[in-house]
C-alpha cells in the first residue's frame, strides 16, 4: 500500500489509529500486536503472498540473533560469526533472489548469448529497506551493541513497522529498541506528526506528482527520437531532480511524522541536499539512513580509511558500486554509483582542496558545480536503457535541435511550480517562518498561520489525489 | 547593545521551536485544534464514503464510477480487491466533481495551461491536448495503407472513395496559443496525403477561426467540431465529389451544452456551448435504422436533456446506421457509406437531402467485413471521415471480417 492512495488515508490509516489508541498506552504488547498485523496488511496489500516472504525474514532473524546473542555471552565468538554469516547469507540470498536473478541472468544472455529464460518474479515491494534494517539489527547484535530480542512480536513490528517499511528511512533497531518497551504519543507529539505528514504528503502530491509529468513528456520526445535541444533536456533533468527529491523526502517525511503520531522517533533522512557545495555534502544530506549505513556496515569493515590511501580508494569503489547496485538490478544504477564513486575520489583526492580556495563571494560556482553533477547523475540512475540515456546526454550537451516554443510552453506553463519547488528545496521558507517570532501574540498567529497553511496544502493534497491526477510509485525497483 | 541583549533573551524564552512543524510549547490549544481539524477531516470523508449512497455514474465527467469490490479470497488474493478499493475510494468521495474543481482552478490559477490533458484558453476554450507521445504513428500510418487498400478495391467497382481528415482544434488554433506541445499534425497530415493521394480531400487549413470573438468552428468545452465546422467539412465534401452543399440556416436546440472537455476539467468558469442544427433537414423524410429499431428522425432530441448533447445526432454511436431518405424523387440521388468516428454524426444532417441513402459504419464496433458490404451493397460513393487523434487509435481493418 502507498501512502499517496486513497485507501491508506481514507480507510487503512483511519482504522489502524483508532485501533491503536483504544489499546491503553501501557498495555504496549498490544499495541506492538496492532501495528504487526496492521504493518502486514500493508504490506501485503496487492500482493497478499508477499506476507509470507516476510513472515519467514521475521522467523529467521529472530531466531539466529538470539543464537547470536546466546554465543556471545558464553563467549562463543565463532559460533557467533558462523551464525552471523548464515544471517547475512539468508537475507542477501532472498534480496537477491527476488531482485538481482533476473539482472543476472539478463547480463549472462546479453554477454553470452545464452538465451536462458528468465524467471519473472515481482520484486516485492521495500525489500531493500527491511532486509538492510533487518540486517543492521542482527549485526548490532553480533557486535554486542543491542540485545537479542526475545519477544518475535515485538521484533516483526519493528522489522514491519509500515510509516517506513517500503520506503525508509532504514530504521536502525538501536534507535528505537527502548521506544518498542516504552512510548508515549501525547497531543503536541501527534500534533507534530500530522504536521510532518502532511508536509511529505503534499511535497508528494503537489510537487513530486507534477514534476513527474513533466519529466515524462520530455523524456517521451527523446525517447521518440525527436531530438530536443539542451534547454528542453534541462528542464527534464531538473523535473526529475525535484521529483526524486520531493518524492523521496515526502516519503521520508510521512515516515516520521506517522512515527511521532505512534510515539517513534526517526532519525532524519534528508537535509535540503541540493544546497550542497560538493558531491560530498550532498551525500551527507542525501537519503542519510542509506549512507550511514553503509558506511557503517560495510564501508568502516572493509578498513574505512584506516588502511591508507590505495586501500580507501578501493573501499569507497566497492561502497559505490553497491550504493549504485541497491537503488536497482540494472546497469545504469551501477554506472551511477560509479559515477559518484569517482566524483567522491576526486573530491578526496584533490578537489576538496581547490573548492576550499574559491573566495566567499564566489560559493555560488561551488553550488553551480555540485548541481550540475547532481542533475546529470539523475539522468543517468533515471533512463535504463543506455542508447536513450546517451541520447539524452547527447540532446543536453548540444545534440539536440532547439525548438524554443516548446521550451518556453514549459517555462509559462510550469514556471512557477518549478520555482515553488527551487524555493522548497532551500531552508528559506523555514528561516522566514523562524523568523516570524517578535513577540508572544505574534507567535500564537504565527502557529495559526502555520495550521491555517497546512489545512489547505491537505486538502489541495486530497484534491490532486482523488481527481486521478498522474500518481506514480518511484521505488519498485529499489 | 544591552537592550539588544535583553530582548533575544526574551525572545529565546517565548519560542522554544526548533524548527517549523515541531510541538508548540506554548501554543498547546493549536495542537488539538489541528488534531481536531485533521480528524474530522478524515473521518468525515471516509465516513461519507460509507454512508453517502453510491453513484453509478457521474455526469458531468460522463462516465461510470467504480462500484465497491466485492470481497473475497480470491479477489484479495489476486489483488483484484486492492486494485478496485482504490478506484472505488477515489470514485466514490463526499464533494468529488468539488475536488476535480479544485485541481483545476489550483492549476490555472498557478499558469498552468493545460490541465488533465486539456489546453485552457484565456477565453475559456477548451482544447484537447495530445503529446507525440500520445499519438500513435505507426498505427495512423498503417490505417492509411488500410484505406488505401480498401479503395483500390473498391474503386474497381465504379465506388468513388474519398477521405475527409478533420484537424484538432490544437491545430486550427495554433496561432491563437502556443500548441507547440501538441503532436506534430503537420507531418501526420503530409503522410496522409501522400499514401491517399486526390483520395484525401483538401480541408488541413479549412477550420483556423477567421476573427476574433467568433465562435470559430469547433465547440468551445468539447471536442468534436460545431455547426460551422460541420458545414465546412460538408461543403468540402460535396465539392470533391463535384456537387454544391445546398444553403442551410442554423436552428438552436440547446444553448447550454457543456462537452467531454468541460468534463475533464470541470472549470467552474461559465462557458456554454449552443447545439445547432440545420433547419432545413428536420423537414426532409427519413427512416432511419439502428440495430433493428426504425426512427423518423435522425435527431434524437430527447438526448438534450442529458448531459452529452451531442448525443442529440443520431443517438449517439452504432456499429450501422442505415438512413434512408423517404422524399419524392430521392430514388434518383446517389447511395452513399460514410465509414467514421462520432465526427460524422453532426456532419450527416448537412448532405441528408443529397442521397437516397447513407449507412454509416463505425468500426469500432461493426464486425464483418466493410469492404464486403461496400461491393455488395451498390454504393455510389464512400467517405471515410474521422478526426486526426481517433484514426490514429483506431485499429482498422476495412477489408477483412472480425468475425472470421
Amino acid at each position: 500500500m502507498l501512502f499517496s492512495s486513497s485507501v491508506f488515508l481514507f480507510a487503512f490509516l483511519p482504522l489502524t489509529l483508532l485501533i491503536y489508541f483504544i489499546v491503553p498506552g501501557r498495555f504496549i504488547m498490544a499495541r506492538n500486536t496492532v501495528l504487526l498485523i496492521a504493518s502486514l496488511i500493508f504490506y501485503g496489500w496487492g500482493e497478499p503472498k508477499y506476507i509470507l516472504v516476510m513472515l519467514l525474514s521475521i522467523v529467521i532473524n529472530y531466531v539466529l540473533a538470539i543464537i547470536i546473542g546466546k554465543n556471545k555471552e558464553q563467549g562463543n565468538e565463532h559460533g557467533a560469526r558462523l551464525m552471523l554469516i548464515l544471517d547475512v547469507i539468508v537475507n542477501l540470498g532472498l534480496l537477491g533472489f527476488f531482485k538481482y536473478t533476473d539482472f543476472i541472468i539478463e547480463t549472462v544472455n546479453s554477454l553470452t548469448g545464452a538465451g536462458l529464460g528468465l524467471i519473472g518474479v515481482a520484486l516485492p515491494i521495500g525489500i531493500s529497506f527491511y532486509t538492510f534494517q533487518t540486517m543492521s539489527y542482527v549485526i548490532d547484535v553480533y557486535r554486542g551493541k543491542v540485545k537479542s530480542q526475545k519477544n518475535i512480536i515485538t521484533l516483526g513490528a519493528y522489522i514491519t513497522l509500515f510509516p517506513q517499511l517500503i520506503a525508509g528511512p532504514i530504521v536502525r533497531y538501536s534507535d528505537v529498541e527502548i521506544q518498542l518497551k516504552d512510548r508515549i504519543s501525547d497531543k503536541g507529539r501527534i500534533a507534530t506528526g500530522i504536521r510532518r505528514f502532511i508536509m511529505g504528503f503534499a511535497k508528494k502530491i503537489l510537487i513530486a506528482n507534477q514534476m513527474a509529468v513533466i519529466w515524462e513528456e520530455i523524456y517521451a520526445m527523446v525517447e521518440m527520437g525527436s531530438h530536443p535541444g539542451a534547454s528542453l533536456t534541462w528542464i527534464g533533468a531538473l523535473a526529475f531532480t525535484f521529483q526524486i527529491y520531493f518524492d523521496f523526502s515526502g516519503y521520508s517525511d510521512m515516515a516520521i511524522g506517522l512515527g511521532k503520531i505512534l510515539g517513534f522517533d526517526y532519525l532524519e533522512n534528508f537535509n535540503y541536499p541540493y544546497i550542497s557545495q560538493t558531491i560530498t555534502e550532498f551525500w551527507r544530506r542525501w537519503h542519510m539512513s542509506l549512507s550511514s549505513w553503509f558506511k557503517e556496515y560495510v564501508y568502516i569493515p572493509l578498513g574505512g580509511n584506516r588502511k591508507g590511501l590505495l586501500r580507501q580508494l578501493i573501499n569507497i569503489a566497492i561502497v559505490w558500486a553497491l550504493t549504485g547496485l541497491w537503488h536497482g538490478a540494472s546497469w545504469n544504477f551501477v554506472l551511477w554509483g560509479v559515477y559518484y564513486g569517482i566524483l567522491l575520489i576526486i573530491e578526496k583526492m584533490f578537489l576538496l582542496k581547490i573548492l576550499d580556495r574559491i573566495p566567499e563571494k564566489l560559493r555560488f560556482i561551488r553550488h553551480i558545480y555540485a548541481l550540475f553533477f547532481v542533475i546529470v547523475g539523475w539522468v543517468i540512475f533515471n533512463i535504463t536503457d543506455f542508447s536513450i540515456l546517451g541520447e539524452y546526454l547527447k540532446c543536453m550537451f548540444g545534440g539536440g535541435t532547439e525548438n524554443l516554443d516548446i521550451t518556453a510552453y514549459y517555462l509559462k506553463s510550469r514556471g512557477t511550480i518549478l520555482i515553488a519547488a527551487a524555493i522548497a528545496s532551500t531552508p528559506l521558507v523555514n528561516k522566514a517562518f523562524m523568523k516570524l517570532n517578535s513577540r508572544i501574540m505574534f507567535n500564537t498567529m504565527r502557529d495559526m498561520l502555520e495550521t491555517f497553511v497546512l489545512l489547505i496544502l491537505f486538502l489541495m493534497s486530497i484534491a490532486f489525489l482523488v481527481s486521478g491526477s498522474y500518481n506514480p510509485f518511484l521505488y519498485f525497483r529499489f | 547593545m544591552a537592550k539588544h541583549d535583553i530582548k533575544s533573551k526574551n525572545i529565546k524564552n517565548i519560542d522554544n521551536r526548533k524548527r517549523p512543524l515541531d510541538r508548540t510549547e506554548d501554543g498547546k490549544h493549536i495542537d488539538i485544534f489541528l488534531i481536531f481539524v485533521i480528524c474530522l477531516v478524515v473521518v468525515a470523508l471516509s465516513l461519507g464514503q460509507l454512508i453517502v449512497p453510491d453513484k453509478e455514474k457521474s455526469d458531468n465527467e460522463n462516465r461510470y464510477l467504480t462500484q465497491a469490490p466485492k470481497f473475497d479470497i480470491s479477489n484479495i488474493l489476486e489483488g483484484k480487491f486492492e486494485s478496485q478499493l482504490e478506484e472505488y475510494l477515489s470514485d466514490q468521495i463526499p464533494g468529488r466533481e468539488n475536488w476535480i474543481k479544485i485541481m483545476s482552478t489550483v492549476s490555472t490559477s498557478i499558469g498552468m495551461t493545460d490541465v488533465n490533458g486539456v489546453y485552457v484558453l484565456k477565453d475559456g476554450r477548451l482544447i484537447e491536448r495530445k503529446t507525440e507521445a500520445e499519438f500513435n504513428a505507426k498505427r495512423f500510418r498503417r490505417n492509411l495503407e488500410n484505406v488505401a487498400e480498401f479503395r483500390d478495391e473498391v474503386s474497381e467497382g465504379g465506388t468513388e472513395v474519398r477521405m475527409l481528415l478533420v484537424p484538432t482544434a490544437a491545430y486550427s488554433y495554433r496561432e491563437k496559443f502556443n500548441a507547440s506541445t501538441n503532436f506534430d499534425e503537420v507531418a501526420a497530415m503530409d503522410q496522409a496525403k501522400e499514401v491517399l493521394g486526390d483520395t484525401l480531400i483538401k480541408f488541413r487549413n479549412s477550420l483556423m477561426p477567421e476573427d476574433e470573438g467568433s465562435r470559430g468552428y469547433y465547440y468551445l468545452t468539447d471536442h468534436h467540431w460545431n455547426y460551422q465546422g460541420a458545414e465546412k467539412g460538408a461543403k468540402a465534401y460535396m465539392k470533391s465529389i463535384g456537387k454544391k452543399l445546398s444553403k442551410c440556416t442554423s436552428e438552436t436546440l440547446s444553448e447550454d451544452f457543456m462537452g467531454t472537455l468541460y468534463s475533464k476539467v470541470l472549470l467552474t468558469k461559465k462557458v456554454r456551448d449552443r447545439i445547432e442544427i440545420p433547419e432545413e433537414s428536420k423537414d426532409i423524410k427519413v427512416e432511419v435504422t439502428i440495430e433493428d429499431e426504425k426512427y423518423d428522425s435522425i435527431y434524437f432530441m430527447d438526448r438534450l436533456e442529458n448531459k452529452d448533447k451531442y448525443e442529440v445526432f443520431l443517438g449517439g454511436n452504432y456499429d450501422r446506421v442505415d438512413i434512408v431518405n423517404k422524399e419524392d424523387g430521392a430514388r434518383a440521388l446517389p447511395k452513399l457509406m460514410i465509414i467514421k468516428d462520432s465526427y460524422a454524426n453532426s456532419f450527416v444532417p448537412f448532405i441528408l437531402g443529397d442521397f437516397r441513402e447513407i449507412t454509416l459504419i463505425d468500426t469500432r464496433y461493426y464486425r464483418e467485413s466493410v469492404k464486403d458490404l461496400a461491393l455488395d451493397g451498390e454504393y455510389d460513393d464512400v467517405l471515410v471521415l474521422y478526426s486526426i487523434p481517433n484514426f490514429s487509435e483506431e485499429k482498422l481493418n476495412l477489408n477483412e471480417s472480425a468475425l472470421q
